[in-house]
């Protein structure tokens, strides 16, 4: 409240108004109600066996009316024929006589009134056993849908490590990820170090704008254009073939490296930026201090540039790893069936699979695993969110 | 011991001229100046010296051997750098010993020669502290540190004081010049305060404009100039412009504004050149209508200023300029009322005419 009062008094109502609900609005709509939300489907387990069988029984019950239904209308035809003294020879032949439940399906044509009357009480037995099992179904459905009914409980957690199709694609996806953010990094530092050291003013802009202009362009058509560089016939294997690098075309998509690369050139901007604005306050002299003093080139990245870009470089790493772990787009325009992402899992399972629970958790798991990491990273580069935040 | 040779070195970027035809040679164990205002070139010479600009022309040598081609980092120099340029992630002795640490040696050596030059700054025992942690003064020690662990045979200081406040600007003058006779390391210096370069240099070359105007010790630098500009960018000046009308026994007679004027002619002006006479204001004295100097001119008092042991009397000339003369303060200026007439002297060998080129 004094905290409240104090920023008011700075920068007014308004301002302050606006600050405080924006705030609240941010951190309990956009993170913590979906959150919350996300983690009460996650622990709601329904046991499948006890939804199959309430989805066996309703179906039986459905079967059931249908056979139902047909008998009824049997019966009611037969007791027609019965007093009609016999049904009709056939269609075809009794064209003068007039039969208004005649028709070309009739299974009793030509039958005696004896044999009508017999198959009439077999179907009225057929009927009363159908009203017994439809009574024994419904008894049983209310049995099944209690079993069926989705519980607090983690076995939607445990179920991603028992299942050994899922489970692999978990792992793959984080070490894909840090993979992606390796790559990136070992791109990204040399532009950032040579747009904030070497460059020159007019070079920076030019080349700013270049990394920026493909981002105007929306990540599909993006990723999709590399679809078209890296298909079998595409410019990237012509112009191996061409050089005679490669004597049939190579199948990048089979693999993961469409996927890496498509990524790699996704989140460049992400890795870029931070690492350049960080080593662009490195006070110049430095470098050419190390320089003077002996240094070779790659000891005064590792003693001088490196340290001071520290925080740059794990903002950099948490951002593209946490993009590359989260994207969905690429993995499934330049990914094939074997290189699938664990995003496409969680998609499947709620809109194929309709497990909203299962598609939580796992959503869940993922997001435990990034924050576990940003926090290693953190540890690893010895940075806090104070200097991150620089 | 190396000393270092500017042969004809020229440094052009674009169309600009940083240094022109610069000719010079520094011996070793020298304390040498480069004295200027901002923008003369003196720090492109430093860094011409230090490997981090090439030449467009000329040639610079190192003890006898040409540095072209070859990089900052094989030169047998170090650079102090204006804003010191300290690593501020590694402590006080991981800086002293980073030129160590680059060469290889193992950490136990670096950490020995470090505290061996931490005692030489006189800041023993502080190694373990972080930059940040240190004053003003300690950090240019520790810059100095540095530099002097890879044992340079020259030193190169980029006005590494300008940073200090006066009295610690003051204290590490003295300081410097003890480390440099205590290492013989040759140091150039790089100044626009010209206090700097006559209290702590052996020699000191006074630059304008990319070029050298003069190159001689302090004393003979502010007695002696050879130009305009030294004339009036090293201490002060009162200059008189006319034209020579005789010259003999290595004097001038000039004719100016406030009458004939005589004047040292180091410069061997000849009849008829435009010329600038200078005279210092402590060389002037009010003349009181004794006579006795060879020069004497009337101005009116324009102010008295009480400078404490001495005053300046600034006075108006006949031609309006200014006149500023330095009083020892036991004097009567009873009489030196505003607007009174007053007669300055001063004698031909205390003044010196020089070409009427471009003044600081």
């Amino acid at each position: 409240m004094e905290a409240i009062s104090s920023f008011r008094n700075r920068y007014g109502a308004i301002l302050t108004t606006y600050v405080f609900v924006g705030c609240a609005t941010w951190l309990i709509g956009m993170i913590v109600a979906p959150q919350l939300l996300m983690v009460q489907k996650s622990l709601m387990y329904s046991d499948p066996a006890a939804a199959a069988a309430v989805s066996q029984t309703k179906a039986s019950t459905d079967r059931l009316f249908v056979e139902k239904g047909r008998a009824e209308r049997e019966v009611r035809k037969v007791e027609a024929d019965i007093q009609a003294g016999g049904a009709a020879e056939a269609d075809q032949s009794g064209g003068g006589v007039f039969n208004p439940f005649g028709s070309s399906g009739n299974q009793n044509a030509g039958a005696s009134v004896e044999e009508l009357e017999a198959r009439r009480d077999e179907l009225i037995a057929r009927l009363g056993q159908i009203d017994d099992e439809i009574a024994a179904n419904d008894s049983a459905l209310v049995d099944a849908e209690k079993a069926a009914q989705p519980r607090l409980g983690l076995q939607n957690y445990f179920e991603l490590f028992s299942n050994d199709a899922n489970r692999p694609i978990f792992f793959k996806t984080i070490w894909s990820s840090i993979l992606v953010t390796l790559i990136a990094l070992i791109v990204c530092y040399p532009v950032a170090f040579y747009l904030a050291v070497s460059a020159s003013k007019e070079t920076t802009a030019l080349l700013m704008l270049g990394l920026i202009v493909p981002y105007w362009v929306n990540e599909i058509l993006r990723t999709f254009s590399w679809l078209m560089l890296l298909s079998s016939n595409g410019l990237i294997n012509q112009a191996l073939i061409g050089i005679g690098l490669a004597d049939t075309p190579i199948d990048w998509r089979s693999g993961n490296s469409a996927v890496l690369i498509g990524m790699v050139y996704a989140y460049i901007l992400f890795m870029v930026f931070p690492i350049y604005n960080t080593v662009e306050t490195l006070d110049k002299n430095q470098i050419e201090a190390a320089r003077d003093l002996g240094a070779p080139r790659w000891m005064i990245h590792w003693t001088v540039v490196i340290p001071h870009a520290k925080p740059g470089i794990a903002v950099g790493c948490i951002m593209t790893f946490m993009l590359a772990a989260g994207s969905y787009a690429v993995p499934v325009m330049l990914g094939s069936t074997t290189s699938k992402w664990f995003t496409e899992i969680i998609y499947d399972q709620f809109y194929e699979g309709g497990n909203w629970g299962l598609g939580s958790a796992y959503a869940f798991v993922l997001l435990i695993t990034c924050i576990l990491f940003i926090m290693m990273m953190m540890r690893l580069f010895r940075v806090n969110l104070q200097d991150i935040a620089k | 011991m190396k000393n270092i040779e500017l042969d004809n070195v020229t440094l052009r970027f674009g169309d600009f001229t940083a240094v022109r035809n610069a000719n010079l040679e520094i011996k070793a164990g020298e304390f040498f100046s480069f004295l200027g205002p901002s923008g003369c070139g003196k720090t492109t010479i430093l860094r011409m010296i230090s490997g981090f600009n090439e030449p467009s022309e000329g040639a610079i040598r190192i003890g006898g051997q040409d540095m072209a081609g070859i990089g900052p980092n094989d030169r047998p120099t170090a650079l102090i750098f204006q804003n010191l340029a300290l690593f501020p992630l590694m402590t006080v002795w991981e800086n002293i010993a980073y030129g160590l640490r680059v060469r290889g040696l193992s950490k136990t050596d670096q950490r020995r020669r470090a505290d061996e030059l931490l005692d030489m700054i006189a800041l023993p025992g502080q190694g373990d502290k972080m930059v940040s942690e240190l004053s003003g003064g300690q950090r240019q020690r520790v810059a100095i540190a540095r530099a002097l662990a890879v044992e340079p045979a020259v030193l190169l200081l980029d006005e590494p004081l300008s940073a200090l406040d006066l009295k610690l600007r003051q204290h590490m003058r003295a300081e410097l010049r003890a480390i440099q006779q205590r290492t013989g390391v040759t140091f150039i210096y790089i100044t626009h305060d010209q206090g700097e370069a006559l209290t702590m240099s052996d020699r000191v070359a006074v630059m304008s404009q990319g070029e050298l105007e003069q190159v001689a010790t302090p004393s003979e630098i502010y007695s002696n100039p050879k130009t305009a500009f030294v004339a009036t960018f090293v201490g002060e000046n009162n200059p008189v412009s006319g034209h020579i009308i005789d010259v003999k026994n290595g004097h001038a007679v000039m004719d100016t504004a406030m009458g004939h004027l005589r004047a040292r002619n180091d410069r061997n002006l000849s009849v008829g050149d435009k010329a600038m006479l200078f005279i210092r204001p402590e060389r002037c004295q009010v003349a009181n209508g004794e006579g006795g100097k060879e020069n004497v001119v009337s101005t009116k008092v324009e102010r008295l200023d009480l400078e404490g042991s001495y005053i300046n009397l600034f006075a108006r000339g006949a031609d309006g300029g200014r006149f500023v003369v330095h009083m020892t303060n036991n004097q009567d200026i009873a009489h030196l009322q505003h607007n009174a007439d007053v007669q300055i002297g001063f004698s031909a060998d205390e003044a010196v005419a020089l070409p009427a080129t471009q003044m600081a």
